[in-house]
């Protein structure tokens, strides 16, 4: 069977820096997938062309979904209805806007009817916008923050915060949800108790992940398979006990000269 | 788990129902307004009936800029092209041959509009539906550009069509302008359209639709991240406003009967501008609040631009453009005191109006 995902010579190029140089990747249905590196070497934009937020300098994007579909030069509003949602790095809520609303946000992109439906009130327009609050509310529910439904988003703390981006990325019913460095920031229990959230909804949403992070104990804790970036270039794939052995990776995180030391 | 969204649900069916009893009292209130314009439709002067006018159809003309700069966060600076479109095409439609001809000295109308005279109504649907068409093929190069290019492609754009009317004379009858055309318009039509604006963009505001407006404001990143085609909404919001700025334009040209490029300046845009920041950029409510006070008040501080005495000692001469000083410097008042304009983002809902009379004040409803 085909994967879900597929990458081929992906490569971004920035005038003379190439930040991301052919990379390759195989995202097979239902798995999770870390994305690691040091800081600068390329993973979000990794995320921002697969996402359609960047068009890469050369190099192809397969997702499988009823057919093959190339993703490199669609735009990101349509590379979310194909199926990946995405989280960012430095979160990006809409923040003067309740919590309950960024979630429905997420409906809008399949809404049906009309924009004159709302305007003449409709019967299928109120049908459509009570089926966007049941089902907002019962995703709140699954991260704990149903409570928190009409703050705002701006208000909730850090760690709610990125819950909220990631309740809203499920929202858009992906099939493939990517989540940049969603532990950033977070102490180890918020840590722990989002590796639980990530392990349910990958579950009971059959979803394939793919994670940047840098927090090992996660990335070991979570991953099934672990890809490794340094200044564009893929220095390592295997599983994370391999990973952790990889003398290339030790030197890309801790710099030739510390090696020599010991 | 179930029990708590089921609490939720539960308080929703109760602001539902609060929306019934809102309904009646919106109802109501449009019943009070129709009652006091149909007093003053009797009894006050030409002069009153006039400001009246001009105060809905600013209202109108300042919700619907406020649609695409305050709600969808889109500055642009081009409403007096809509709004010079929407007047000339429906003059134009409602001119009989034999006015046309009077008016065309220079160069003869051509031909396929010199014969043409519909109905008032038509006439403005016409209107409205000109500078629509229009705001939807400007909008496929204007949006690709964001914010300080945006204000200045429109701002082009609003130009182009001034300098248009004053070139097109066989179409526009160029600086001449239209004259004797017929005075339609009475308090009925300008209040009907006001209305009728505000109760299609408060609707589309509050819906999923809305939503995704000022969710393209807040942050376009996220909106587009999350399935929402941001190109097509600002599209959506534009060619809206386009829409009732051209019937408002219609409204105008058969209040005013006589117009020429020279109306649909920079200026125009400019006056609307001062509205909808006073008001608040994004709330509706601050929009009709500020237009109000602009059409009223600019009509009081027509005394400062006449000679005035002072007590019989000395008399003060007028100075024309008197008016714009004073509005300018409510401008930058209301700019260092009052940042985010008369209203803010808030909007007016009956649940705050109630709270004012049983005394819990829970502040108005932000959007």
């Amino acid at each position: 069977m085909a994967p879900l995902l597929e990458t081929r010579n992906l490569t971004m190029r920035f005038g003379g820096l190439t930040a991301v140089d052919n990379f390759d990747l195989r995202l097979e249905q239902g798995e999770l997938v870390g994305l690691i590196g040091p800081n600068g070497a390329g993973k979000t934009t990794v995320f921002n062309m697969l996402t359609g937020r960047l068009r890469p300098s050369s190099g192809s994007i397969t997702l499988q979904t009823d057919g093959p579909v190339e993703l490199v030069g669609l735009k990101p509003n349509r590379i979310n209805r194909l199926g990946i949602a995405r989280t960012f790095q430095n979160i990006q809520l809409l923040p003067e806007m309740s919590v309950l609303e960024n979630v429905m946000m997420a409906w809008h992109g399949r809404l049906k009817s009309p924009f004159w439906a709302p305007i003449l009130g409709l019967p299928s327009y109120r049908r459509e916008e009570e089926a966007m609050i049941d089902g907002s509310l019962e995703l709140l529910d699954r991260v704990d923050l149903l409570e928190l439904a009409d703050a705002e988003a701006g208000s909730l703390a850090y760690g709610q915060q990125r819950r909220l981006e990631i309740v809203r990325a499920l929202a858009t019913r992906p099939v493939l949800l990517l989540l940049d460095e969603p532990a950033a920031g977070m102490n180890p229990n918020e840590t722990n108790d989002l590796m639980r959230i990530i392990t349910e909804i990958r579950k009971d949403f059959s979803l394939t992940i793919l994670v940047i992070e840098h927090d090992m104990k996660f990335v070991m804790g979570l991953c099934e398979r672990l890809i490794v970036l340094d200044h564009g270039v893929t220095i390592a794939k295997g599983l994370p006990e391999e990973i952790r052995k990889n003398e290339q990776v030790i030197t890309a995180y801790l710099g030739e000269r510390r090696r020599a030391a010991d | 788990m179930k029990d708590d969204i089921r609490f939720i649900r539960a308080r929703q069916r109760w602001s539902a129902g609060n929306r019934r009893r809102n309904t009646i009292l919106t109802l109501i209130a449009v019943g009070l307004l129709c009652g006091a314009l149909f007093l003053a439709g009797r009894f006050a002067d030409e002069y009153h009936i006039r400001i009246l006018n001009m105060v809905a159809i600013y209202i109108t003309l300042a919700v619907s800029y406020n649609l695409i700069n305050g709600i969808t966060g889109q500055f642009s600076l081009e409403p007096n092209a809509f709004v010079a479109l929407g007047a000339y095409s429906a003059s134009l439609m409602t001119m009989t041959p034999l006015e046309k001809e009077m008016n065309f000295i220079i160069d003869p109308c051509v031909p396929w509009l010199a014969h043409v005279c519909v109905p008032f109504l038509p006439a403005i649907i016409i209107g409205g539906l000109t500078a629509a068409i229009f705001a939807l093929l400007m909008g496929f190069p204007v949006f690709r550009v964001r914010g300080d290019y945006l204000a200045i492609v429109t701002l082009g754009f609003g130009e182009v069509i001034r300098v248009v009317a004053n070139n097109m004379q066989t179409v526009t009858n160029g600086p001449l302008g239209l004259k004797g055309i017929a005075m339609y318009t009475d308090l009925r039509w300008t209040w009907g359209l006001a209305l009728l604006t505000l109760f299609v963009i408060v609707r589309l505001v509050n819906s999923s639709y809305g939503r995704a407006l000022k969710a393209i404001r807040e942050n376009e990143l996220a909106a587009e991240s999350m399935g929402i085609n941001s190109f097509r909404h600002k599209l959506l919001a534009f060619t809206l406003a386009a829409f009732f700025e051209g019937m408002a334009g219609a409204m105008l040209a058969h209040l005013i009967t006589t117009i020429s490029p020279m109306l649909f300046t920079f200026f125009l845009t400019f006056n609307l501008l001062i509205i909808i920041v006073l008001g608040g950029l994004g709330s509706l409510t601050g929009s009709v609040i500020a237009a109000i006070a602009f059409t009223w008040g600019s009509e009081l501080l027509r005394a400062v631009e006449e000679p005035t005495n002072v007590f019989g000692w000395f008399t003060i001469p007028g100075i024309p453009g008197m008016r714009m000083v004073i509005f300018a410097v409510i401008l930058i008042a209301a700019m260092l005191f009052w940042r985010e304009g008369i209203m803010g983002r808030k909007e007016f809902s009956w649940q705050w109006f109630l709270g004012l009379f049983s005394g819990k004040h829970k502040g108005a409803k932000s959007i």
